[in-house]
C-alpha cells in the first residue's frame, strides 16, 4: 500500500513536471510579447519596452527562465505576476476558496441527485420516468455551459427575480460558521443564494453523466446472481437495490468522477465569467490573454496538483469499494 | 375673465415648478454600486494606466487640475497656476485645507514626491513617458509647487491629469492599502469581487452625497445587464450599441452618453505596396461610408469622424472637413494608380464583435474599388505584436488617450515617434506642425496648429479617420447628477461641481 502510494507520488511529480513543461513552452512559443502588453498601446516606446524586457527576465534564454522558475518552486515561490505586480500565490489563494466552494456545491448537488435518480431509471427500466430521466441526460449533457448559465439568469434573476444573477454573497464556510456560533442565518443564507445558479449550471452535465453511469451499473448489476441470492434471502427491495446493486455500481461512477474533477476545478471558466464568480479559472483564463506567464503556470499547477491528488485519493477509494482490488 | 385664465395658468406652472424641485431635491446616503466589465486588480495610481483602474483611483485620489465635462481645465488640488521663462518654469498655487484620509495635511512635499515618483526610471511608472519632458520638481512654499521643463510644452496640464498626488508617508502600501485625498476612503477589496469604499466626510470640496461606493467586476455584458435592469448595480459601463434602445424603454434605467476622447482608424501600412501610393489610400478613404459604419455598427455609440480631433476638444475646428464618401472619385483615384487588377490585401482587425462586423462592412465597401479583402482576427497580444512590428497591411484600431491633441496626435504621426507610428507616415511639415503645437503654451495658437496639421494629413492619409466611440453607460434612475466624463472616468463628487446623489 504505501510501495503504491510512493510510485503514485513519484508518477504524479513527472507529469507535473511534464505539464509545467508544456505550459512554460506554449506559452513562449505563442505569438504576443508579455512585455508589450505590460507596456500598453499607449505608452508603447522602444526604450521601455527594453526596460520591461530586462526587468520581467524575458531576455535571458528560455532553459534559464524555466531552470530558475522551478528552483523558485523548490523554494515554494510561485513567481511574481506581471500584470497584478503581486505574488501569484496570493492571486491563486485569494481564489481558492470561491473555486472549491463552487467545485464542492455542484459535486454534492450532481451526486444527491443523480445517485437516486440514475438508480431508480435502472429499477424502472423502459417505464415513463425512465425515458424522463434519459431525456434529461441528454438535456444536461449537451446544453452547454453560458447558454444554461444566461438561460437560469434570465428566468430566475431577471423574471422573477428570486435569487441573484451574479457574484458571490460572501464566504460559505464564514456564513456556516456564523450560523453555528451565533445562530444567525443571514451569512449562510446571503451565500447560498449567490452559489444557487452558478453551482446548478456547472453540475449539469455532471449530474447527467453520472445519472447515465448509475443507471447502467445498476443495470448490470441487477441480472447478477447475488441479486437473485439476495431476493430469495427476502430482503426488502430498497435493500437489494440501494446495498447491493448500487454499491456495485459506484466504481464506474468513481472513475467518472476523477476525470470530471479537473473541470470542476479549472474548466469552470465560462461559468465563472457568466455568474462574475470570483474563482480561480477566471484568473488562468486572463492570465493567457494577458501573457501574464507566471500567473498562468502556477494556476495550472494549483490544477494540476489537484487533479493528480484526486485521482490517488480516488485510486485508494476502489479499494475501499471493492475489497477484491489490492494494491501490492 | 382673461385675467382669471392667466392666473390659473401661473398657479398651475408655479404648482409644477414647486413639484419639480419637492422631487429632485437632494437625498444623502445609500451605497452606490458600479459594474464594470474587467476587475482593478492594481490600486497604486502610479502603477496601472487602465481606465477601470483609473476610475477607482480616481475617487481615492486627487489630482493637482481636471477636466470639466466640457473639456476645461479646472482647479483641483491646485488652486491656480502660471507660466513662467517662456513656458520653461510652471508654477502652481495649492490649496491649504487638504487632509488625506488618515488626518495628515496635504503639502507642496507630498506633491513633489508624486511626480518623482512617477519620473523615477526605477519605479518603471507607466505614465513616466507623459512627463518625459520634466526636468525639475521643486517645492516653493508649503503650498506652493514649481514645474521646470526641459523645453516649453503646453501639454503639461493635460499630462498632469494623470498624476494622482499621493501621501509621502503612506506610500509604500499603496497597493495594499491606498491612502488619498480624494472623496472616497478605502474600506476592502475581494480579488474578482468587489472594491469597497466609504464617503471621507472631511473631503475638501465637501463630503460626498452618498456614502458608499462599490466597484464590482461583472464580465459578461449579458449578466451586467440584468444586474443593471434589477436594481442590483446602479452603473454598468460597456453598453453595446444593439441594446441602446432595449435599455432607454426600460422603466429604472437611464442610458447616459459622451462624447468620447479618441478617434477609430484604418491605418495603412505607408511602406508596403499598394498603400505606398496616396492615390490608393486616397481611394480607400474615399470608398468608405463612416456615417454607414457607424449606423450599422455604432448605432447611438459613436459619431462619424472628419479628422482625427474629436469635438469634444478644445482644438476642434467644425468648419473641417474629411475625405468624405465618394464612391466614383475612389475608382478614379484606384484607375489612375493603375494597380494590379486582382489585387488581395489582408485587413487585420482584434477579436472583439464590433470590430468584427465592422471588418466585414469594410470588406464590402472595398470590393466596390476592386479590393480584395482578406479579413484576419487576431487576440489582442498577437494584433498588438504585429501592429508595432509593422507586419500587417491594412489594420483598425482606435487609439484613445489624454484628451489633449498632442497626446491624440504626436505618438501615431509624428517621424520621429519610433513605435507608435506604425503606419510610418513621414512628412516634415506634419512633424514641424506637431512640435509646435507642443511647444506653444497660447491655446488659441495650438488649435491653430492643429488645424494646419489636420490639412496635411487630409492631403497624404496616412490612415482614414473612421469615428470617435462615445462614453456610454447605462444607470439607474435614482442616480442624480452623473455622466460619464469624455475620458471614460466616472466623477461622484469634484471640486468644479460634480455631486451624484441616490434617490433611494
Amino acid at each position: 500500500m504505501t510501495r503504491f502510494v510512493m510510485r503514485r507520488i513519484t508518477g504524479g511529480l513527472t507529469v507535473l513536471l511534464g505539464v509545467l513543461f508544456l505550459v512554460f513552452a506554449l506559452a513562449h512559443i505563442a505569438p504576443g510579447d508579455p512585455a508589450l502588453l505590460i507596456m500598453g498601446l499607449e505608452s508603447a516606446d522602444p526604450e521601455r519596452l527594453a526596460d520591461l524586457t530586462v526587468k520581467l527576465g524575458l531576455d535571458r534564454p528560455l532553459w534559464i527562465q524555466f531552470t530558475d522558475y522551478l528552483q523558485g518552486l523548490l523554494r515554494g515561490d510561485l513567481g511574481y505576476s506581471y500584470r497584478a505586480q503581486q505574488p501569484v500565490s496570493v492571486l491563486i489563494f485569494e481564489r481558492l476558496p470561491a473555486t472549491l466552494e463552487l467545485a464542492g456545491a455542484a459535486l454534492l448537488l450532481s451526486l444527491v441527485i443523480a445517485v437516486p435518480l440514475g438508480t431508480l431509471a435502472a429499477r424502472f427500466q423502459r417505464s415513463g420516468w425512465d425515458y424522463v430521466a434519459g431525456l434529461g441526460t441528454v438535456l444536461g449533457f449537451s446544453l452547454p455551459g453560458f447558454w444554461l448559465g444566461l438561460l437560469l439568469i434570465l428566468t430566475f434573476a431577471l423574471f422573477f427575480q428570486w435569487l441573484p444573477a451574479s457574484g458571490r454573497g460572501g464566504s460559505l464556510m464564514g456564513g456556516v460558521v456564523d450560523l453555528l456560533l451565533r445562530g444567525e442565518f443571514r451569512a449562510l443564507g446571503l451565500s447560498l443564494r449567490h452559489l444557487i445558479l452558478p453551482a446548478v449550471t456547472l453540475a449539469a452535465p455532471l449530474t447527467a453523466l453520472l445519472m447515465r453511469f448509475v443507471r447502467n451499473g445498476v443495470l448490470q448489476a441487477l441480472g447478477n446472481d447475488y441479486i437473485r441470492t439476495a431476493r430469495a434471502k427476502g430482503l426488502s427491495e430498497r435493500c437489494v437495490l440501494f446495498r447491493h446493486a448500487l454499491k456495485n455500481a459506484l466504481i464506474p461512477m468513481v472513475t467518472v468522477l476523477g476525470l470530471y474533477a479537473g473541470r470542476l476545478l479549472g474548466g469552470a471558466v465560462v461559468i465563472e465569467t457568466v455568474f462574475a464568480w470570483p474563482g480561480a479559472g477566471r484568473l488562468m483564463v486572463n492570465a493567457i490573454g494577458r501573457r501574464d506567464f507566471p500567473t498562468l503556470q502556477g494556476a495550472v499547477l494549483v490544477v494540476a496538483v489537484a487533479f493528480i491528488v484526486i485521482h490517488l485519493l480516488l485510486d485508494l477509494a476502489y479499494g475501499w469499494l471493492d475489497p477484491r482490488i489490492r494494491y501490492e | 375673465m382673461r385675467t382669471k385664465y392667466l392666473l390659473i395658468f401661473f398657479i398651475l406652472i408655479l404648482l409644477s415648478l414647486s413639484g419639480c424641485t419637492a422631487g429632485e431635491s437632494p437625498e444623502t446616503g445609500g451605497t452606490l454600486v458600479v459594474g464594470q466589465s474587467t476587475d482593478v486588480e492594481i490600486l497604486d495610481p502610479h502603477r496601472h494606466k487602465d481606465l477601470y483602474a483609473v476610475r477607482v483611483s480616481d475617487q481615492l485620489f486627487d489630482k493637482l487640475v481636471m477636466l470639466n465635462h466640457q473639456g476645461e481645465f479646472k482647479p483641483s488640488l491646485a488652486t491656480s497656476w502660471t507660466v513662467h521663462d517662456d513656458g520653461m518654469r510652471w508654477r502652481f498655487q495649492l490649496r491649504n485645507d487638504v487632509v488625506f484620509h488618515d488626518g495628515e495635511p496635504m503639502t507642496a512635499d507630498d506633491v513633489v514626491f508624486s511626480l518623482n515618483r512617477v519620473l523615477d526610471p526605477e519605479f518603471e511608472s507607466p505614465h513616466k513617458g507623459d512627463l518625459g519632458f520634466v526636468r525639475e520638481v521643486r517645492a516653493e512654499e508649503t503650498h506652493q509647487v514649481s514645474i521646470e521643463l526641459e523645453e516649453p510644452n503646453g501639454a503639461l496640464l493635460s499630462a498632469l491629469l494623470n498624476v494622482h498626488v499621493v501621501p509621502e508617508h503612506a506610500a509604500d502600501r499603496l497597493n495594499e492599502q491606498p491612502v488619498g485625498s480624494g472623496p472616497f476612503v478605502f474600506e476592502e477589496r475581494q480579488a474578482d469581487e468587489r472594491i469597497v469604499l466609504k464617503a471621507f466626510n472631511d473631503y475638501w470640496a465637501g463630503a460626498p452625497m452618498f456614502s458608499e461606493l462599490v466597484f464590482r467586476p461583472i464580465p459578461e455584458t449579458s449578466t451586467r445587464l440584468v444586474e443593471l435592469e434589477t436594481g442590483r448595480i446602479h452603473i454598468a459601463d460597456g453598453i453595446p450599441g444593439e441594446e441602446m434602445e432595449r435599455l432607454t424603454d426600460l422603466d429604472g434605467v437611464e442610458v447616459a452618453s459622451t462624447v468620447g476622447s479618441n478617434y477609430s482608424v484604418l491605418a495603412f501600412n505607408n511602406e508596403r505596396s499598394p498603400f505606398d501610393d496616396p492615390r490608393v489610400r486616397r481611394a480607400v478613404g474615399k470608398a468608405i461610408d463612416a456615417q454607414r459604419l457607424v449606423e450599422l455598427v455604432y448605432p447611438g455609440t459613436a459619431v462619424a469622424a472628419e479628422g482625427p480631433i474629436p469635438p469634444t476638444s478644445w482644438a476642434y475646428d467644425d468648419s473641417f472637413e474629411g475625405l468624405g464618401f465618394d464612391l466614383g472619385a475612389a475608382r478614379r483615384l484606384m484607375d489612375e494608380a493603375d494597380v494590379d487588377q486582382d489585387l488581395s490585401v489582408e485587413l487585420m482587425i482584434s477579436e472583439d464583435e464590433r470590430m468584427e462586423r465592422g471588418g466585414v462592412l469594410l470588406k464590402s465597401m472595398l470590393e466596390e474599388i476592386g479590393m480584395d479583402i482578406d479579413l484576419t482576427a487576431l487576440e489582442w497580444g498577437t494584433f498588438m505584436e504585429r501592429m508595432l512590428g509593422r507586419d500587417y497591411d491594412m489594420l483598425r484600431v482606435a487609439w484613445s488617450t489624454d484628451p489633449d491633441p498632442d497626446a491624440l496626435l504626436y505618438g501615431l504621426h509624428h517621424s520621429g515617434s519610433e513605435m507608435l507610428n506604425f503606419t510610418r507616415y513621414q512628412n516634415p511639415q506634419a512633424d514641424e506642425l506637431l512640435d509646435r503645437g507642443r511647444r506653444q503654451a497660447d491655446v488659441s495658437a495650438r488649435a491653430e496648429s492643429y488645424r494646419e496639421f489636420q490639412e496635411i494629413v487630409l492631403e497624404d492619409v496616412p490612415m482614414v479617420y473612421l469615428l470617435h466611440e462615445n462614453q456610454v453607460v447605462g444607470h439607474r434612475k435614482g442616480v442624480n447628477g452623473f455622466r460619464p466624463h469624455l475620458t471614460g472616468a466616472f466623477y461622484f463628487k469634484t471640486g468644479f461641481g460634480v455631486n451624484t446623489w441616490l434617490r433611494q
